[in-house]
């Protein structure tokens, strides 16, 4: 093959900037003497079981989380169109607390009352688990800064990830990491909007009404009529003086019902990832 | 005002002016950090000459109120403190009072954040930190619980901040125990955490190569200690250099009378 050419090359080179990303999260400068720190790169069939986690989170049409929904997006379309894309985990084990510091910030006045505290306490929230030590965290957020450096350093297009890394600390990617953020390595190539991260796949999603939905619900106060007697109007159509709309608050029952829906069908692709793990250990096996 | 003369500048006085720009970079690095939602919360201070050897004094201070390797750093890392020419303090204004409300579980492993708002007094769900007293707040260096997710901001910001000065060829650390004087200072004041960069442009990297007591022998214990014992000298063996100079003892062959 005389001549190389971009097909040949280029997820060798995602490859590359990936593990350049690992290497300058590995060195990068530390507050602490103590930061446990590990990296993993995952990329193909892998990624498309975080592809299906994040669909399960975001919910129908990002019903449940935008961000999300268009983190899932992006990923799916890589995968559909086989783009050359990797992931970068980068994870951190952020208690207990070796560092005897008395820092405070945790709440506690020493780092022993902390350690028994996460001790006894030590479980899951959305995106890790927790309590965890606020300078080993910023420990983490330092090599995942000098990581995303060393891959734009590249030219490499990334993105820090918060859904894909919870989505590699429910499928058990990296074992006795307390909080992982994914690294979206590549595409080289510029898209057709100029750059992957910026959600694209958004585009024709919602329509304008849903678009105003939201802004309303988030920014009341902007599309607020006179308050002055106390009951703020909101201004929720163009006609808005004929059809009066009070702010107010609410319970949000629906909340508490979704959850223990989005973990049941989180816990069934866990499942069949460790079948697929298993599955594929055994064919290596028989190879 | 207040004005301090010095008889020995510390350093090359271009150098210190140069990490000063590289350390305006590093802020600006600071803030334009990718961040949880892309919410601000970030913000810098620079310190320099006075500011930073008063900086340095409270950190020895500070070092009276540990014992074993803490103390140890606080009072090895005054000396680096007192050897920079810059410190960059970075803070975040949002880790205590505004958080990022998203059950993270960060704080206590829980799918809400519980945690954070049962341990400060709250109206409706704003945290009133104005109930926590000076004293209160005293009591430790960096009055929690916070809301760790902005902390992992904070960490990221002061990470990109770090690749300017690397970048850029100067030497460059965050020191936890700077960061507790930065507070103790009342640098930042907004910021109920931060985290203080010391940056140098000396030809020897000074945060590395680390004496045992490193206190006691250090640059500056070893310059000072130079200039107390060559003045004594000066003094024990002084000669009118006009007049008269010194023989070689008879038969040494180096006698430049001889020649």
């Amino acid at each position: 093959m005389p001549i190389l050419t971009e097909k040949d090359y280029t997820f060798e080179l995602i490859l590359q900037a990936a593990k350049d990303g690992a290497a300058a999260a590995l060195g990068a400068p530390r507050l602490t003497p103590s930061l446990e720190l590990e990296t993993r790169i995952v990329h193909g069939e892998e990624i498309g079981f975080m592809v299906r986690l994040l669909e399960i989170f975001a919910g129908p049409e990002g019903a449940y989380s935008q961000f999300i929904y268009g983190d899932y997006l992006m990923g799916k379309r890589f995968l559909e169109q086989n783009q050359p894309y990797a992931i970068l985990l980068i994870g951190a084990k952020t208690s207990p607390s070796p560092l005897a510091w008395d820092c405070g910030a945790c709440g506690f006045p020493t780092c022993g009352e902390f350690n028994r505290f996460a001790n006894e306490n030590k479980s899951a929230g959305m995106f890790g688990y927790g309590p965890a030590c606020n300078w080993l965290m910023m420990d983490f957020g330092i090599a995942l800064a000098q990581a995303s450096a060393a891959i734009y350093a590249k030219n490499v297009d990334s993105r820090q990830q918060g859904s894909y890394g919870a989505a590699a600390l429910i499928l058990g990617m990296m074992p006795g990491m307390d909080a992982i953020i994914a690294n979206s390595v590549g595409p080289l190539n510029r898209g057709i909007f100029q750059e992957w991260y910026n959600r694209p796949e958004m585009k024709g999603s919602f329509s304008m009404d849903k678009i105003y939905e939201m802004l309303i619900a988030t920014f009341a106060y902007h599309f607020g009529a006179f308050s002055g007697d106390g009951i703020p109007m909101i201004k929720n159509t163009d006609d808005w003086f004929w059809e009066p709309f009070k702010a107010g608050t609410g319970p949000m029952p629906e909340a508490v019902e979704i959850l223990p829906q989005i973990l049941e069908k989180a816990g069934e692709v866990t499942l069949e990832y460790e079948q697929w793990l298993q599955e594929r250990a055994a064919g290596d096996g028989d190879s | 005002m207040r004005e301090k003369i010095y008889e020995f500048e510390p350093y090359n006085r271009a150098q210190k002016n140069h990490t000063l720009e590289v350390a305006r970079l590093a802020a600006n690095a600071a803030l334009t950090a990718p961040k949880a939602g892309g919410v601000d919360g970030v913000e810098c201070e620079i310190l320099t000459g006075d500011d930073l050897l008063a900086l340095a004094d409270v950190m020895e201070r500070e070092s009276h109120k540990f014992s074993g390797h803490v103390k140890r750093r606080f009072l090895y890392e005054t000396v680096m403190a007192r050897e920079s020419d810059v410190c960059l303090v970075i803070g975040h204004y949002r880790s205590a009072g505004t958080p990022l409300d998203a059950g993270c579980g960060f704080c206590a492993g829980r799918m809400d954040c519980s945690f954070v708002y049962n341990a400060r007094k709250t109206e409706h769900g704003v945290i009133d930190l104005t109930a926590v007293s000076p004293e209160e707040r005293a009591k430790v260096p960096f009055h929690g619980p916070m809301c760790v997710p902005r902390n992992l901001d904070l960490g990221i910001a002061v990470g990109s901040a770090m690749v300017i000065t690397q970048r850029l060829l100067v030497d460059a650390m965050p020191f936890y125990t700077v960061s507790v004087a930065a507070q103790r200072m009342g640098i930042l004041p907004r910021s109920w955490i931060k985290v203080a960069i010391l940056m140098s442009s000396r030809q020897k990297n000074p945060y590395v190569d680390v004496l045992p007591d490193y206190h006691l022998h250090n640059l500056a214990t070893m310059e000072d200690d130079l200039r107390k014992m060559f003045v004594t000298l000066r003094g024990v063996y002084w000669y009118d250099y006009k007049t008269w100079y010194p023989r070689w003892t008879k038969g040494s062959g180096d006698d430049p009378e001889k020649e």
